[in-house]
Formats: structure tokens, C-alpha cells, sequence
């Protein structure tokens, strides 16, 4: 099987011996649209940056669309990178900014893409506009679109949608779909919107700290995590804590694997075992807590930013 | 050819949309044209000889020494010394009537030094113990070169070497006029196989000058400010192109470093060739009185800006901020400006003296900057109207300094910035 990108043992150290990437592996399947997930300065545009070419790794080897990235002479045209940076030239029209890099990758048709493009992402109005005096989304729709100036036979986006409005923000998430549905094209993206990558990505990798903490389509990680069901008890009072441990503690010997987060008003339980939580956690919460202090009880299916959490103890989100 | 273009287009569009360049490049050199030549249009000299002091030093031709010149009359003792001090007595203006020069004569260096203190003289030119011996081997390097039957017995080598030394306040355009005048007419005579039938021509007293205003003097340095005010630009936009990714961007497209690198530099030349045009028309408003030797300058202009744009590549690949391009770019291309002269000419700092390790040779700070060879050069043509194939030690000197700087600015830039880290 050809892979798209396939990554071995990568190490990146900068000068200032910050470890960016501590022997990281992974293979991209063609075709695939696959997610990098994970807190700022994880490592994520370093990655991205290697397996580009645009930065060298300290070691370990990068295959890209079946050639090492040593030779990039010879992938040149064939990948559409979008950084996670604006670059275009501030000075220079939107539709300028689009020849100048249509006319450096010498694409055939350039007037007829340029003219897509610009219909596509909705900057067909704005086409005569000084790119610096754009809007943040508009800015991002640009940077987007110069990456795919080409039809590029491997498209890399690096936190894309950082800065985009909603809107903005669904017609690139619509159009990343429409191409990875209409052409074979392996899509590799970093993103810290959970809901997009759950919905967007065939495949997706949870790096933190420069390694590659494990990877799978999203149903296989939630699954792999226990995080099928998620219940919330919550209180018209606060309990008494001698109650409230004695709860966790008759919980705990019922349900070895479960795990409990507590709050003021609120408790609450995870857990592979969606019949046994349900029944044990009422029958016990009813008995120590007593029914009449109960408020109500939610049943959470379980997101892939819990599956994140749980793994790097970080809020994705925020990168803390 | 289409991604060269591109990338020319790109920076130019910069240039004019952005309007701190445009005000850097053109407005203020402009505003400069404007105070220089307010100010300076009327300090000319007008037709009025220039007192001038003479010390003769020279020990004359050697005794046992046969000189002849071409009409076979035997020359002796101080002959070449005072038919060049003759030269510079017949020196007219342009009107063809006042002499440049009134010219005192002093035995006694002390009372020459004291005058020019005093400035009852504005120069003083000292013409050297061994002229004779020079203008002697001057002759021997003529009759060799055109193998010339003659006796040569006491006659010096042909690498023989003489300094005539002009002193002076160098800030004074009485100075600076006779400079100019005393080195050309000096370097015309003394070379001898060259302006054999000229000498001649010169002693019948058709060696005339214009008078030249300080705006005159001026006004090629002022070009050569404004070009160099285009370094901050370029190094801003050296540094930005690196430092917002566009660099890295386009290493992943079709493009070439050198195709970059040349649309670049096309880019930043063209800039200097609408500057100077420009400068020069508002210059001519002010009273800059052309010769006719303007469009040979723009060869000058070429190689100059060719530097500057490597000098720009030099400071982006050590400034790591755009923002502070200019301020740096400011603070290496004014002094730069001085130091070729482009205000006023300036006391020269000696970096290797004579008698150093380069044996008589001097050469100063100024001798390495592309700017001293090309306000030279265009002085020689837009004031003096030489024309440019009389020019080939300054052109050859701006070629290769400018290719120099071009060179070292793209090698540091191409290993900071073109090479993937």
C-alpha cells in the first residue's frame, strides 16, 4: 500500500534544545483526511513544517507521496500548504496575490483557477481589494485559497480556521469535504475544533509534548477510551461530603472501572459499562443522597475533546 | 520569464502602495533637491579667478640628463614644473575671458601654510621635489610604448610615482574647485603618452571652466543619497518576505532562488532609474546646469543600485524585525553618504597610510564604498561633461565594488533565508 506520508522516528530539536518532536511516527493513508489534534506547542507546526520541507528534522525520515522530502525539488507543485500564518503580501490586491503565486507555481489555466478560487471562497467581490486591509476572515479565506492555487496532490493545513469567523469557518470545512470527496487528495490538517475534526477526519493523531500520544478515526478513539457514556447527577442542595464519599466509595467497589469528577452540586461518572453506570448510579445516588435532593440526571455521550482531555490533561481548546 | 516578471511586479507594487518607502526614496531627496538648491543656487563663485597658492618643489631635470621635446629643443632644469604652473595660470570660465585662477607663488611653505590659514589663499598646491623625474618617466613609458628610437640614460623607470598634494579647508567650494581642476588638469598632463598632443593644446589656453555652483557640486550627491535611502526599504521587504513566510511559501512552488533574487534586484533598479530622473528634472528647476552626459550616468546609476540592493540583502539577513529596517538601513547609509562625500567633501580617513603594507598605496574608508567611485563619476559627467569612455577606472571601480557588495549580500542572504534550517 502506497502511503501518502510516512513519517519515521522524527526528532526535532531547536537551537535553544527545545525538544519540538521526540521520535514521532505516522502514516497517512492516500486519500484520507487526517488530523493532527493537539495543545499549542505540541508540535504540530513543526510537523508540519518537516514533513513539507520547509524545516529540516534533527533526525528520522520523511517519505512524502512516495518520495523522501530530501527531494523536494521533485514534490514542488504537487503539495498546497497553507500556514497557519497569514502570507500573502498585504500590498498587493487579492486577486494579485493569487497570480503572484499562481504564476511561481506555474499552474496552466491561471486566469480560469484564479477566477474558481475566487468564487469558491467567496472574495470574487473584494477581488481588487488590498489583501492588508481585509478582514480577519476574509484574511484567512485568502491564505487558504493561495494553497490551493494548485490541484495539489496533497494538501497541509495548519490550523486553518484560527481567526475565522463561523461562516467563514463552515465554507472551508465545506469545501475541505467537497475535495476530499471529489479527488484523491490526502488531506493533513492541525485543528483544535473537536466537533470539525470529528465530522471532517477519516483518521486522526493526538500529539502533546512532541510525541504522538495514539491515533485512529475518532469512533475507534472514543471507543478505545472508554468515553461511550458520560452521567451527571446533579443537587437541589449541597450534600453532605461525609455522603458524598461514601457514594464514590460504594460506586468505586460496584464499578472498578468508572471514574468520578465531583463538583459543589454535582457529580459525575464515567464508563465502558453503559447499563450497569445507569442502574448502579441511580440505585446508589438515590439511597445515600436521598431522591428528594435530586435535581436531575444527564446522560453525555462522550466527545473526542474528553478523549483529549483525558489523554494530555490539557483543555485542547485553550492549549493549557 | 512569467515568474520573474511576477516577483519584479510584486516589489514594485510595494514600492509605489507603500507610502514610508515612497516618502523615503523620493520625497525626502527631493525635499533636499529643494534646500540645496534654494540655498546654494546663488553661492557660485560667478566668473571670478580663485587666489590660489603655488610651492614649487621640484629639483628639475637632472643635469646630465638630455630631455627633448618633440620639436627636438633640449629642455632643462624646471620646464615641466612651470609650464605646468602655466597651465593653471591659463585656466578660464567658460566665458573664455576671466582666468580660474589667480595664482600666488610661494618659496616659503610657512608663509604658503600661514596664508592658507588666513584664507587669504583658498588652496595651496604643491607640486613635488621629483615632477621633473616623474614627467621624465612619463616620456620614457611614451618612447617605450611607441618604440621610439632614443637615448633614455638617467631617465627613471616608467612605474615611477608623484603626488601633487592641494591643501585645504575642505568645506570651502574655493577648494573644491580648484581640487577637481588641479587633479584632472595634473592627470592630464602627467600623463604624457596619453595627452601628448593635448599638452599642447592646453598651453595655447583653451582650457576653460564653468562656474560651478555649490548646487552643482551637490546635486550628484544627491542622487547617490537617494538610492542609498532606498536601503531600508529594501531590507524591509527582504526581511518581510522571509520573516511572513512568503520565502517559504515559495519554496514549495516552481520558483528558484535566483529567479527570486532577480526579480528582486531588477526591481529595486528599476526604482533608482525612475528616482534619478526624477531628481535630476527637479534639480535642473533649481539651476543644476547639466552637460550633456546625462544618459551615461544611468550606467553608474545601474551598478550603484545593484550595491545598495546587496547591501539590503547583507541587513536582512541579520536584522530579524522589519520595523527596525529603516532605522539600521539609516544608520549605515548616511554616514555612507558623507564618507563618499555626497554633501561635501570630507577630511580623508587613512585606513592603510603610505609606507604600510601595501607600500605606497593608500587607501581610505571612502576607497571601499561604491558610492565614492559613482559621485565621482557622475560629477565628471553631469558637471564636467568627460565623457563615459574616459571613464573606465571609475566605471571598472563601481562594477566591481557593486558586484562585491552584490555578491556578499546574496551569499549571506541565500545561507539565512533561501536555505531550508
Amino acid at each position: 500500500m502506497t502511503f501518502a506520508l510516512e513519517a519515521s522516528e522524527v526528532n526535532k530539536i531547536y537551537d535553544s534544545n527545545v525538544h519540538a518532536l521526540n521520535n514521532l511516527s505516522l502514516k497517512v493513508d492516500q486519500g484520507l483526511v487526517y488530523g493532527l489534534l493537539g495543545p499549542n506547542g505540541a508540535g504540530k507546526s513543526s510537523f508540519l513544517k518537516i514533513i513539507t520541507g520547509l524545516i529540516k528534522p534533527t533526525s528520522g525520515s520523511i517519505n512524502l507521496l512516495g518520495k523522501n522530502i530530501r527531494e523536494l525539488n521533485e514534490l514542488k507543485g504537487k503539495i498546497g500548504y497553507v500556514p497557519q500564518e497569514l502570507v500573502f503580501e498585504d500590498y498587493l490586491t487579492v486577486e494579485e496575490n493569487l497570480k503572484l503565486f499562481a504564476s511561481c507555481f506555474s499552474i496552466s489555466n491561471p486566469k480560469e483557477r484564479i477566477s474558481e478560487l475566487l468564487k469558491s471562497f467567496q472574495l470574487a467581490e473584494i477581488r481588487k481589494r488590498r489583501a492588508g486591509t481585509l478582514s480577519g476572515g476574509q484574511k484567512r479565506r485568502l491564505n487558504v485559497a493561495i494553497g490551493l492555487v494548485i490541484d495539489p496532490e496533497i494538501l497541509i493545513l495548519d490550523e486553518p480556521s484560527a481567526g475565522m469567523d463561523p461562516q467563514s469557518r463552515n465554507l472551508l470545512w465545506e469545501m475541505i469535504n467537497d475535495l476530499s470527496k471529489k479527488q484523491d487528495i490526502t488531506i493533513i490538517i492541525s485543528t483544535h475544533l473537536m466537533e470539525t475534526a470529528d465530522r471532517l477526519c477519516t483518521k486522526i493523531g493526538i500529539i502533546d509534548k512532541g510525541y504522538l500520544i495514539t491515533e485512529g478515526t475518532p469512533e475507534e478513539l472514543k471507543a478505545r477510551y472508554n468515553s461511550s457514556l458520560s452521567l451527571q447527577i446533579t443537587f437541589k442542595k449541597i450534600p453532605d461530603q461525609n455522603k458524598k464519599i461514601e457514594f464514590k466509595n460504594r460506586l468505586k467497589k460496584i464499578i472498578e472501572d468508572c471514574e468520578i469528577q465531583e463538583d459543589e452540586k454535582s457529580l459525575a461518572v464515567r464508563g465502558s459499562n453503559l447499563e450497569l453506570i445507569l442502574t448502579k448510579f441511580i440505585e446508589t445516588s438515590t439511597e445515600i443522597i436521598g431522591i428528594s435532593n435530586i435535581q436531575g440526571i444527564n446522560i453525555n455521550p462522550v466527545t473526542l475533546e474528553d478523549v483529549f482531555i483525558r489523554l494530555t490533561g490539557s483543555n485542547l481548546r485553550e492549549g493549557k | 520569464m512569467g515568474i520573474i516578471y511576477q516577483i519584479f511586479l510584486k516589489n514594485i507594487r510595494v514600492y509605489y502602495r507603500n507610502k514610508p518607502s515612497l516618502f523615503f526614496s523620493l520625497l525626502f531627496p527631493l525635499v533636499f533637491i529643494g534646500v540645496f538648491g534654494i540655498a546654494f543656487q546663488y553661492g557660485a563663485p560667478g566668473n571670478s579667478p580663485i587666489t590660489i597658492g603655488v610651492i614649487n618643489l621640484d629639483q628639475g631635470i637632472p643635469g646630465n640628463t638630455i630631455v627633448l621635446s618633440q620639436n627636438g629643443s633640449k629642455l632643462s632644469g624646471n620646464y615641466f614644473s612651470q609650464e605646468f604652473i602655466q597651465i593653471l595660470k591659463n585656466v578660464k570660465y567658460e566665458d573664455n575671458k576671466t582666468y580660474a585662477f589667480d595664482i600666488n607663488l610661494y618659496n616659503s611653505s610657512i608663509q604658503a601654510q600661514s596664508d592658507l590659514l588666513r584664507r587669504n589663499i583658498l588652496a595651496l598646491v604643491i607640486i613635488p621635489s621629483n615632477f621633473s623625474l616623474l614627467m621624465m618617466s612619463k616620456i620614457r613609458e611614451f618612447v617605450e610604448k611607441n618604440h621610439i628610437n632614443a637615448s633614455l640614460n638617467g631617465f627613471p623607470p616608467t612605474n615611477y610615482t608623484s603626488n601633487i598634494v592641494v591643501k585645504g579647508d575642505s568645506t570651502l567650494l574655493g577648494y573644491t574647485i580648484t581640487s577637481t581642476i588641479v587633479s584632472q588638469i595634473a592627470n592630464s598632463y602627467v600623463n604624457f603618452s596619453q595627452a601628448n598632443s593635448q599638452r599642447y593644446v592646453i598651453l595655447e589656453g583653451t582650457t576653460q571652466t564653468k562656474g560651478i555652483t555649490v548646487f552643482d557640486l551637490t546635486t550628484p550627491g544627491l542622487l547617490i543619497f537617494a538610492i542609498l535611502n532606498n536601503l531600508g526599504t529594501i531590507t524591509a521587504v527582504a526581511l518581510m518576505d522571509k520573516r511572513f513566510g512568503f520565502l517559504d511559501r515559495l519554496k514549495l512552488s516552481k520558483l528558484k532562488p535566483w529567479q527570486y533574487i532577480f526579480g528582486f534586484t531588477l526591481s529595486q533598479i528599476l526604482v533608482a532609474f525612475v528616482q534619478v530622473p526624477i531628481m535630476f528634472f527637479a534639480a535642473v528647476l533649481f539651476g543644476f546646469q547639466v552637460t550633456t552626459q546625462y544618459l551615461p550616468a544611468f550606467v553608474f546609476i545601474f551598478f550603484f543600485a545593484l550595491s545598495v540592493t546587496g547591501m539590503g540583502l547583507f541587513l536582512a539577513s541579520f536584522i530579524s524585525n522589519p520595523d527596525s529596517a529603516g532605522g539600521i538601513s539609516a544608520i549605515i547609509g548616511t554616514p555612507m553618504a558623507f564618507l563618499a562625500g555626497a554633501f561635501f567633501q570630507i577630511p580623508n580617513p587613512v585606513i592603510i597610510g603610505k609606507g604600510g603594507i601595501l607600500g605606497d598605496h593608500i587607501f581610505r574608508v571612502f576607497d571601499f564604498l561604491p558610492a565614492t567611485p559613482t559621485l565621482t563619476g557622475l560629477r565628471l559627467l553631469l558637471i564636467d561633461g568627460v565623457p563615459l569612455q574616459n571613464l573606465s577606472f571609475e566605471l571598472s571601480l563601481v562594477a566591481a565594488l557593486s558586484i562585491l557588495y552584490f555578491v556578499i549580500g546574496l551569499i549571506f542572504y541565500a545561507r539565512r533565508h533561501l536555505r531550508t534550517n
